[in-house]
């Protein structure tokens, strides 16, 4: 049980090392080193064993480097040519556009001199409906000196002039698809109903056409769920060969219609069997439950620890794409607004959380904290009303889950050195 | 390290013994810490983007 290793080890655990319960003994998981160590029995000298480990170098924290880098995350409409059944920001019922002056403050106020790259985020609302702020943006950055990388997330129901565009500039472009047309058409569609499928195939095929590897954001429901294997099928029919899949986000028109959610094990047995497809199908996956894997940290989300800016089209900054105008956001998700007597943004920087640990009383002393980082943290609120208050839904999912492919990772590894051994 | 619980003793050269070190390998691995998932973390990405 993990509560037993919780409170055995209680707040002894390094930072990037997971620790399990394992066939009678311990397995350590270092998630910087990237091995793990087995310790067989729970009768051992565990004090001994956690300073055999520590001369091993087994709990090294890699030195951080200053952070260079810009995030920024442009929501440019909260307008949508979509009514998708969930969408969590009941994008296009309250349509508003970032005008192109407020686009280049916000871009003059988050990238300081000293900046070495940027990623610039271009999101909605349908972000294309924009395009002509898009456009601009780009052609600003261009003129200067700054080395930057293009993101965009998109319906994919866009003009072809704008994909074009978007192809030209090499922006990473990520399109929401949910599967196969009778799964799509029933969740993503036009505000007259008009499905969209045969429009986001045909998108798809003009990005594969250039050479361009298609990205696919899938968003899961609860009927959704147990067709994961033949939405993989489908996607790779269609040349899909990144799958990101989550679910559904309960909050604004899903919560409106009562999306329910599943079961933690429904849903962990549905992310286990994607994995397995997709790595049949050697289409490359990510689900926000494991990005963490290989890169521990004390934040989940790069915005609400202050490593990326997000700005809505009324001139909010906010830490998450979920929280996108005055009307919706909360005020713990407002980090600052665009100030018009002064000409720029105010940011208050002690709304941030670098470090969960500090709020999140429950995750504190958990021996996955460092790989799990306590969850969403709007999708925590959703449901407890707290940034500080843990899901307990997504909590049991990411324990069961982080757990299972640790172990199954380490079983793996201990074949592959078997093989070795045995050369 | 206190436990808080009664552990048989080993020695050093025992307890070597016993920790078993094994290098992260084999396709979950390569699957889930593919690129992709690292640009996440570059790039600022998250689970609704």
């Amino acid at each position: 049980m993990l509560a037993d290793v919780d409170s055995i080890f209680r707040d002894k655990i390094p930072f990037g090392v997971v620790i399990l319960p394992h066939q009678g003994g311990y397995l350590f998981y270092s998630a910087f080193r990237k091995e793990f160590a087995r310790i067989p029995s729970t009768n051992v000298d565990l004090g001994l064993a956690m300073m055999e480990l520590e001369r091993d170098r087994f709990f090294t924290v890699p030195v951080v480097q200053p952070d260079r880098t810009v995030r920024v995350t442009l929501i440019v409409t909260t307008d949508c040519n979509l009514r998708c059944k969930y969408c969590y920001v009941a994008a296009g019922d309250h349509p508003e556009y970032m005008p192109l002056w407020l686009a280049r403050k916000a871009i003059g106020f988050a990238v300081p001199p000293e900046a070495e790259e940027l990623f610039i985020s271009f999101f909605g609302g349908e972000p294309t409906l924009n395009f002509e702020v898009i456009r601009g943006v780009i052609q600003g950055i261009e003129s200067s000196s700054l080395q930057f990388r293009p993101i965009i997330s998109t319906n994919g129901v866009v003009p072809d002039d704008v994909l074009q565009f978007l192809i030209e500039k090499d922006f990473i472009i990520k399109i929401s698809l949910d599967g196969p047309p009778d799964i799509q058409d029933q969740y993503r569609v036009f505000a007259d109903g008009r499905p969209t499928s045969e429009i986001i195939e045909s998108t798809l095929r003009t990005l594969t056409r250039e050479g361009i590897q298609p990205r696919v954001r899938v968003t899961l429901t609860n009927e959704t769920l147990v067709r994961v294997e033949e939405i993989i099928e489908y996607l790779a029919s269609v040349g899909v060969n990144i799958v990101h899949m989550e679910l559904v986000s309960q909050r604004g028109r899903a919560r409106e219609q009562g999306f329910e959610r599943p079961t933690p094990d429904e849903y962990v047995e549905a992310i286990v069997s994607a994995i397995e497809h997709c790595r049949r199908k050697g289409i490359q996956f990510v689900t926000s439950s494991l990005l963490r894997l290989f890169a521990p940290a004390t934040h989940y989300c790069t915005s609400l620890s202050g490593r990326k800016f997000v700005f809505t089209p009324d001139g909010l900054i906010t830490s998450c794409i979920e929280t996108q105008n005055y009307l919706t956001a909360p005020p713990q998700f407002v980090l600052g607004r665009y100030v018009p007597e002064k000409g720029t943004y105010g940011c208050d920087w002690s709304r941030t959380v670098p470090d969960i640990r500090n709020i999140m009383r429950k995750c504190k002393q958990c021996p996955l904290v460092s790989v799990c980082c306590g969850g969403c943290p709007i999708r925590n609120f959703n449901i407890t009303g707290k940034i500080s208050e843990v899901d307990d839904w997504q909590c049991e999912v990411r324990k069961k889950l982080l757990s299972k492919v640790i172990v199954d990772m380490y079983n793996e590894s201990l074949k592959a050195k078997e093989e070795t051994d045995q050369l | 390290m206190d436990s808080g619980r009664d552990f048989v003793s080993t020695s050093e050269v025992e307890q070597k013994q016993i920790i078993e070190i094994i290098p992260l390998r084999g396709a979950l691995a390569e699957l889930l810490g593919s690129e992709v998932a690292a640009f996440y973390e570059r790039a600022g990405l998250c689970c609704d983007d």
